[in-house]
C-alpha cells in the first residue's frame, strides 16, 4: 500500500485541474453545464463577472476546447452564443469527482 | 453533468433561473391580451375570430421576446432534461385540467337537473373556466404560481358572470383584464429596473 501511494499519490488525494478550478472559469462552466446554450448578455446578467473577465475566460475555455463560441447578428445586434463541448463536460465531471473525493476526506 | 440525466429539482440553480426566465411579464401580457381579445370578440358576436388570437400571439412571442427581453436578460436555451421535465409536467397537468373540467361540467349538469348542489345555471361560466384551466396548465408547467392565480380569477369571473346572467365573453374579458394588469405591472417593473446590455 505504501509503495502504491508513493508511486501514485493522486490515487489517494486526486489532483485538481487548476484550469477548471479557477473561480471565474468554474462559474462559467457550471452555468454552461446547466443549459444547451447561453449568450453573452445572459451570462453577464447572471454570472456576476465583468465584461472583460467574461470575454477573457471564455476565450481561454474555447482555446482549451471546453466551450464552443458562435458569433452572429440578431436584429442588427451582435450576439455571442456559448455552448459547453463534450470535452468541457468531461473535464467538469472529472473535476467534480476529484473534489468530492478530496472534500469527503476532510475531517469534520 | 450528463445532459440526459441532469436534475432539475425545484431548488436547483437551473430551476431558479428557469422560473426567473418568465419574471419579465411578457407571457402574462400576451395571455391577458389574448383573453381580452377573445372576450371582446365574443361580446361583439365575432367569437369565431377568437380562434386566430392564440396563433397571432404565438407568432408575436419570439419577435417581442427578442426585442424587449433578450437585449436586457440575454438568450438562453434550456437543457434537454428541462424540456423532458416540462413535457412530463404538461402531460400530468393536462390530465389534471381534464379532471377539473369534467368536475365542472358535472356540476353544471347537476345544476341544470335541479340539484341544490350549486345555484343557477353555470354553463355560461364554462368558456372562462376553460381559459382558467389553460392558465393553470401554464402555471403548473412553468412552475409559475401567479398563473394559478389567473386561472382562479377566470373561474371566479365565470361563476360570478354566469350567476348574474351575463355573457360568457364578459367573464373571459374580466379574467383577461386581471391577467393583463398584472402582466403590465410586471413588464413595467422589468423595463424600469433592467437596462439593455450591448455586447459591443
Amino acid at each position: 500500500m505504501k509503495a502504491e501511494v508513493e508511486r501514485n499519490p493522486a490515487a489517494v488525494v486526486p489532483e485538481i485541474d487548476a484550469f477548471v478550478h479557477e473561480p471565474a472559469r468554474l462559474r462559467l462552466l457550471a452555468f454552461l453545464a446547466m443549459f444547451e446554450r447561453a449568450d453573452f448578455v445572459f451570462l453577464i446578467r447572471h454570472s456576476g463577472l465583468s465584461r472583460g473577465n467574461l470575454s477573457v475566460q471564455m476565450t481561454k475555455l474555447a482555446d482549451a476546447g471546453y466551450v464552443e463560441i458562435d458569433k452572429r447578428f440578431v436584429n442588427n445586434r451582435p450576439r455571442t452564443l456559448y455552448r459547453l463541448t463534450d470535452a468541457g463536460r468531461a473535464a467538469l465531471r472529472a473535476y467534480r469527482q476529484n473534489m468530492t473525493t478530496i472534500l469527503s476526506a476532510l475531517p469534520q | 453533468m450528463n445532459r440526459s440525466t441532469s436534475r432539475t429539482t425545484s431548488a436547483s440553480p437551473e430551476s431558479r433561473l428557469f422560473r426567473a426566465y418568465w419574471d419579465d411579464g411578457l407571457l402574462d401580457v400576451l395571455f391577458g391580451i389574448g383573453a381580452v381579445a377573445v372576450g371582446l370578440l365574443w361580446l361583439a358576436n365575432l367569437v369565431v375570430f377568437g380562434a386566430i388570437v392564440p396563433a397571432l400571439l404565438a407568432l408575436a412571442w419570439n419577435p417581442l421576446r427578442g426585442a424587449v427581453v433578450e437585449p436586457r436578460m440575454g438568450f438562453v436555451e434550456f437543457s434537454q432534461a428541462r424540456t423532458e421535465s416540462n413535457r412530463r409536467k404538461l402531460r400530468a397537468s393536462v390530465w389534471l385540467g381534464l379532471g377539473a373540467l369534467a368536475l365542472f361540467v358535472a356540476l353544471v349538469v347537476a345544476a341544470r337537473a335541479g340539484s341544490d348542489l350549486i345555484p343557477g345555471d353555470l354553463s355560461a361560466a364554462l368558456p372562462a373556466t376553460l381559459v382558467g384551466i389553460m392558465a393553470g396548465l401554464i402555471g403548473v408547467g412553468l412552475a409559475l404560481a401567479r398563473f394559478l392565480g389567473y386561472g382562479l380569477a377566470f373561474v371566479a369571473a365565470g361563476v360570478v358572470v354566469a350567476l348574474a346572467g351575463g355573457e360568457p365573453g364578459l367573464a373571459i374579458l374580466l379574467g383577461g383584464v386581471v391577467t393583463l394588469l398584472s402582466g403590465a405591472w410586471l413588464i413595467t417593473r422589468f423595463l424600469r429596473h433592467t437596462s439593455p446590455i450591448d455586447e459591443g
